[in-house]
């Protein structure tokens, strides 16, 4: 309802879109939190992986503004759809993206060459620009020096000299954002792709600018380079970033597992207390075996994508990033993966829902998307209850050799399959279906920089907000499809057999036996597989539901394992141990996948060929164990 | 006069860039035409440029990592798009 629309309207304040546009490591990023504090907003772009990040604030002079974040470029020119983003927000080729009334272009004072080149393109835009001078602080101690006035004269625009990470500048930039606005002036568009001798022409011009406004004889950063000459040695660089993988490695899979144990318990009591509040009654079973269950699902992910994302943050501020990518560019280049992969692929180990998260690193759309389809074949943690189940059942714990222990082998060799598999899965993906799309890989390393306390918390709480708010919905409702799945249609009267062999889960497990025969599965196993969807260790107690054990989680795993080495033979367990290696196994995998990718055709895709994968090496070991 | 790659040097070498020579070019993997040089440029890759070897990537000095005019940040590529870049030994 309207009450005098149209007085309302014009008390309205001015809503202002601003995009932000800037080179990779001119400090975009503390920029934007410096401007915006926590008013942001992220969402994805259609069709893309990019990330659409809005920031708001209002200028003194009351007009609401809206940030637009884009990533960091050395061009408009667009190279892929990902790169293709900065360029559509400019010249407003969204939809849904009004267009934009202004463009904030931060340049590093201390590599003035490169944003300034970047900034004589923006201008043949139809778009005022303000400059943002970062950076200041380090330029000084460095000895860089410019003629403001003189460099606002030559680029025709306002230039504000500003230390974002300290809020330096903030105040004196929004102010001129005020003072610019009521002189926005239409242009005409003149932008084209730049050409190879456009590029030399803003070479040109900007030596020319850079001559006149350069006061000081600039150093080159001597401590920076100390650092670079140990962490960029050949051999000691190589040690030190497997030191810091490695303390990488044990705070996702040791230390981030303790808070998350201690939250699975205490979920697991609160599920118990509440199912057995009213036993038997759907609804405390709705409460504690869906939702509650379903709940704690999504937050027990929150310590280990908690301390995956600190690490990342400290290791992107720091700069030690893009080091860590040049030392291991070769290595995992051989595969056809980005330098940057490793991180996103190392806490896979861990758990892929926070590697799929850090997959965030790499910024090429093919490398992303080849690390995210195989981050599940590294052997998560959620793997190895089951593993040990299977293991201690039909692996006998024989030594190899006089000294190897036959079950230590085996789970060893599971590792070390994921990762051969992922590799050569990599390999495959990269060859046959993203051919002849490789880009010129070229990298900055910036100088290495202390990251500021706050910046971090900023950016900590992001991907914690991000997980919980979009993959989080999905995981939830999952747990309550497989909930009702696992309880309707209810058993009969005077029904013998565990409740669930009545239900759809049942009901679907002898319905696909036959198409699992071939691998040894029975329908018991089959029926498993469905709740274990939720969470691979679920698979553990569905089993025992299925063979109507009851008892802790630890009497179960004992029963269990010794009612299963008595009811399959050793090919069907084998066949299952490789099966849970390759198969799609978590919803919540593909749930990130999906929401990271911002798409169903990727996480269709994983489950898709993980399916094959796994069915074709079941069958394989399957036959092979029932020959011998 | 000497001129080189880029690929050729070692670690401490320094040079000025001469020429931007995609035909040197050992695997263009589908790159298309100016691509390669587009990008040099982008990231301040120009003839007449100073160019320092800073650090070579430990398993057949690839990538190379290099410092462009005394700037504070270095760049890393790798050393078949390095062969694009034609040096005067300084």
């Amino acid at each position: 309802m309207q009450i005098q629309g149209n007085n309302s309207a014009s008390l309205k304040p001015k809503s202002i879109k601003i995009a932000l546009v800037g080179n990779p490591n001119c400090g975009k990023t503390a920029l934007f939190n410096a401007l915006t504090g926590s008013r942001q907003r992220v969402a994805n772009y259609a069709g893309v992986t990019v990330e659409k990040k809005h920031g708001y604030f209002i200028t003194p002079k009351q007009n609401n503004c809206t940030l637009i974040d884009l990533p960091g470029t050395y061009s408009l020119r667009s190279r892929s759809p990902d790169e293709k983003i900065t360029r559509d927000v400019v010249f407003s080729e969204f939809d849904d993206e009004a267009k934009i009334d202004l463009i904030l272009c931060i340049l590093d004072a201390t590599n003035l060459s490169n944003g300034l080149r970047l900034v004589l393109e923006l201008q043949r835009s139809n778009h005022t620009i303000i400059v943002a001078l970062n950076m200041m602080d380090i330029a000084k101690r460095k000895g860089y020096e410019y003629d403001l006035l003189l460099l606002e004269q030559e680029l025709g625009c306002k230039v504000i000299p500003t230390t974002a990470i300290k809020k330096i500048g903030i105040t004196q930039l929004v102010n001129a954002i005020d003072e610019i606005l009521p002189l926005l002036a239409k242009k005409v568009n003149l932008w084209h792709e730049p050409s190879v001798s456009n590029a030399r022409e803003f070479h040109a011009k900007v030596s020319q600018i850079l001559k006149k406004v350069e006061l000081g004889e600039s150093l080159p950063p001597k401590i920076s380079d100390r650092i670079d000459h140990v962490l960029l040695h050949p051999v000691a660089g190589l040690l030190i970033l497997f030191i810091v993988l490695f303390l990488l490695f044990q705070s996702v899979f040791t230390w981030a597992v303790i808070p998350q144990n201690a939250m699975q318990d205490a979920a697991t009591r609160l599920q118990e207390y509440v199912v057995n509040l009213a036993p038997g009654s759907l609804l405390s079973s709705l409460l504690g075996n869906g939702i509650i269950a379903g709940v704690s699902a999504v937050i027990v992910f929150l310590p280990q994508i908690l301390t995956i994302s600190l690490f990342i943050i400290l290791l992107e501020d720091s700069g030690y990033m893009a080091r860590a990518a040049f030392l291991m560019d070769k290595l995992m280049g051989g595969a056809g993966l980005h330098g940057r992969a490793f991180i996103p692929l190392l806490s896979s180990f861990a758990c892929a829902i926070p590697g799929i998260m850090a997959t965030r690193v790499i910024e090429n759309r093919r490398d992303r998307l080849v690390t995210i389809l195989i981050s599940p074949l590294m052997t998560c943690s959620a793997r190895l209850p089951i593993y040990t189940l299977l293991i201690s059942a039909f692996i006998p714990a024989k030594k190899v050799m006089g000294w190897i222990n036959l079950q230590g082998l085996v789970m060893f060799g599971l590792y070390f399959i994921g990762i051969v598999f992922a590799l050569l899965v990599a390999f495959i993906f990269k060859h046959f279906f993203f051919k002849g799309e490789r880009q010129p890989s070229m990298i900055e390393l910036p100088s290495y920089k202390l990251p500021m306390p706050k910046n971090v918390l900023i950016e900590l709480i992001k991907p914690a907000k991000n997980f919980l708010k979009r993959a989080g919905t999905i995981i939830l409702a999952i747990m309550i499809i497989l909930w009702f799945l696992s309880t309707f249609p209810l058993p009969p009267a005077h029904a013998t057999d565990p409740v669930i062999n009545y239900s759809f889960v049942g009901i679907i497990g002898k319905f696909l036996a036959p198409l699992f025969a071939p691998i040894g599965f029975s329908w018991q196993i089959v029926a498993a597989l469905i709740p274990g969807m939720a969470a691979r260790e679920v698979a553990v107690s569905a089993l025992g539901t299925i063979y109507a054990l009851s008892g802790s989680e630890e009497a179960i795993k004992q029963s269990l394992s010794s009612t299963i080495a008595h009811s399959w033979t050793i090919a069907t367990g084998l066949s299952l141990i490789a099966w849970y290696a390759f198969a799609p196994q978590c919803i919540s995998t593909l749930a990130v996948a999906k929401r990271e990718t911002n798409s169903w055709k990727w996480p269709v895709v994983m489950f898709s060929y993980q399916m094959v994968l796994a069915y074709i090496m079941s069958f394989i070991v399957y036959r092979i164990a029932l020959a011998i | 006069m000497k001129l080189v790659g880029l690929n050729k040097l070692r670690k401490g070498d320094k040079g000025f860039i001469t020429k931007i020579d995609e035909s040197k070019l050992p695997h263009r993997f589908g790159m298309s035409a100016g691509e390669v040089e587009s990008r040099l440029l982008e990231m301040g890759f120009i003839e007449g440029a100073l160019l320092q070897v800073m650090h070579l990537g430990t398993i057949g000095r690839d990538p190379i990592a290099v410092r462009i005019n005394n700037s504070s940040s270095i760049i890393a590529l790798r050393k078949n798009e390095a062969s694009a870049i034609i040096l005067e030994k300084a």
